[in-house]
């Protein structure tokens, strides 16, 4: 079941520049969709492992829960991560 | 319609420089397209790194090129040629991919997905598929009703007696009848555990967990577990060995394998060796224990407590990198006959080949120490042992039995039970140290295959002392509190 297409990156990287209300996935409220604006993380490793899993910018994302893991569903796909990975990843409501 | 010839993918003009400067460097031939393997290098790929640095004497020149690069942008270079590749992507499903309208899926399949992954509910559905799968499924019926249907009715009475008639009669040497046949034979004895006994309980249990796991319940135990999973060391994704643990220990061992670093691996076969009682041995102390609930809350609360401080303690004292947790949520799913069938047979199947053999071995071990009085020996050494934690000096054969198949040695115990030998503290302290015991001959076997020589050791090392100095703390704190 997918909830939404994705935007073109420029635009989305466009809109984050001009509109301030960016958040991370670990502060987004629960039920709440969005799409990704962007992965910040200094980890090769954590950033290869998110890449990988589908979550880049232009990819439209709902949480679905954020206690005791954070689960959220990008695209098609429903994934389950820790608080590590949840504060790398940048959302626009 | 953007273009699909992939040479034409226009990234930033800083990278295609950088592309093309380092595919003018690369002077080996390579499976791969010389650009894709300029790509990888600028993605940071740690297996091509290797490869061109033995294959290229320009190496450091292509570090340079890469270092250069890398300045140029505020992001890593990984990053940003993901994202030109994504939006290629994208801009092509939206010419050939028509989105239709949004239906939503099964109810009953939502709300269930829903009361799995939330912790209120989704911890009593953990206690119900416990309860169901392991205790009623693998404990009751196929613990109790086929092991009690195998071993009395088809060993005892039909192949047990046949055997010890037929060799009294074409084997002269009473040795060799030991061997075969007897108390303690291959056949009376070993063969007897590994298909009157074991298989019926690992095979319930496969069956059990097949069909969890082809439900796609697994990822939700394991969003839910990973805090107090990371809190010993490891992360969500350990739940599949730690649950296969309670199946057979020695698979569980060499699943620890998908667990992505080193450290993890470690805690995870020591907890799985320490603290995680195999289904065999799982089902002969629920029977041990059966008639008295307050033993049995004693036992699963000591063992828990076991395994949260060991995990905690080995967490704060190993180094290394600390786990991190992700994984895809697949939706439930019935699972499918066929699945369970195939993955059930399988594990069926390496359980035979890798396991019966070892089996064999035991009951070989056994009767070559108690010919040659070892066996003895050894019983006489870990009789004061016994004594300080409390037990009859008869239990030290049981623990003895313990390493060779664990559920021997419990099977040891019952007899003691049943002869009235143990009261029910004694029972309690003898059923937590032989679970803690060191891993049967078959799981260390498999620790020296995946962990190594000296780990194994170190492990079974710490494990056998601790063993006793737990049962001996517990039968303290069971005095203390005046019995139960």
């Amino acid at each position: 079941m997918s909830i939404g297409r994705a935007e073109t990156i420029s635009k989305v990287m466009s809109q984050v520049a001009v509109n301030k209300n960016s958040m991370l996935l670990l502060d987004a409220e629960v039920g709440k969709g969005g799409t990704i604006t962007g992965i910040h993380t200094k980890d090769d490793n954590i950033l290869k492992k998110i890449m990988a899993m589908g979550v880049l910018p232009g990819m439209p994302v709902k949480v679905i829960q954020k206690s005791p893991s954070v689960v959220f569903k990008v695209g098609n796909t429903t994934l389950a991560v820790d608080h590590n990975i949840a504060q790398c990843i940048e959302i626009l409501a | 319609m953007a273009s699909l010839l992939v040479n034409e993918m226009n990234y930033n003009p800083d990278i295609q420089a950088a592309v093309q400067k380092i595919e003018s460097s690369l002077k080996h031939t390579y499976k791969l397209s010389t650009r894709t393997i300029a790509l990888l290098l600028l993605q940071g790929d740690k297996e091509i790194h290797q490869l061109v640095q033995e294959k290229e004497n320009s190496y450091a020149g292509i570090q340079k090129v890469i270092q250069e690069t890398s300045v140029a942008f505020e992001q890593p270079i990984n990053y940003v040629i993901t994202l030109k590749r994504q939006e290629l992507t994208n801009s092509l499903l939206a010419d050939a991919v028509k989105e239709g309208k949004v239906t939503d899926n099964n109810r009953f399949s939502e709300i269930l997905n829903k009361l799995t992954i939330n912790p209120f509910t989704g911890i009593p559905i953990l206690l119900l598929v416990l309860y169901y799968g392991l205790y009623q499924f693998v404990g009751v019926f196929g613990a109790g009703t086929l092991v009690d249907f195998l071993e009395a009715d088809v060993f005892e009475i039909y192949i047990n007696p046949l055997v010890n008639v037929w060799t009294a009669r074409y084997i002269p040497w009473p040795v060799v009848q030991d061997l075969i046949a007897n108390d303690y034979g291959i056949i009376t004895l070993g063969i007897r555990y590994a298909i009157a006994i074991i298989l019926p309980i690992v095979g319930t249990f496969f069956i059990a967990f097949s069909i969890i796991e082809d439900s796609g319940y697994l990822p939700r135990l394991a969003l839910l577990v990973d805090r107090v999973f990371k809190a010993i060391g490891l992360n969500g994704r350990a739940v599949i060995p730690m649950t296969l643990g309670f199946g057979c220990d020695t698979m569980a061992t060499m699943v620890t394998r998908t667990l992505e670093t080193k450290r993890e691996r470690i805690i995870a076969t020591l907890l799985l060796a320490l603290a995680i009682p195999c289904s065999a041995q799982l089902g002969v102390i629920l029977a041990l224990l059966s008639g008295k609930p307050l033993a049995l809350a004693a036992w699963v609360s000591f063992l828990t407590l076991v395994f949260l401080f060991i995990g905690f303690l080995t967490a704060k004292l190993m180094p290394g990198d600390k786990p991190i947790f992700y994984m895809e949520v697949p939706p439930l799913r019935m699972p499918t006959i066929a699945n369970v069938v195939s993955k059930t047979y399988t594990r069926m199947q390496w359980y035979f080949l890798e396991i019966l053999p070892i089996f064999i071995l035991a009951s070989v071990l056994i009767w070559a120490g108690r010919l040659t009085g070892l066996f003895d020996l050894v019983v006489k050494a870990l009789e004061p042992v016994m004594n300080l934690i409390g037990l009859p000096a008869e239990a030290a054969v049981a623990f003895l039995f313990g390493f060779f198949r664990r559920d021997y040695g419990a099977a040891g115990l019952y007899d003691l039970q049943q002869n009235g030998a143990l009261s029910t503290e004694q029972l309690v302290v003898a059923a937590a140290t032989l679970t803690l015991f060191v891993p049967c001959i078959a799981q260390f076997s498999m620790m020296l295959k995946e962990r190594g020589l000296k780990t194994a050791l170190a492990i079974a090392g710490f494990i056998f002392p601790f063993a006793f100095l737990a049962g001996y703390v517990l039968n303290l704190l069971l005095k203390m509190i005046g019995g139960i």
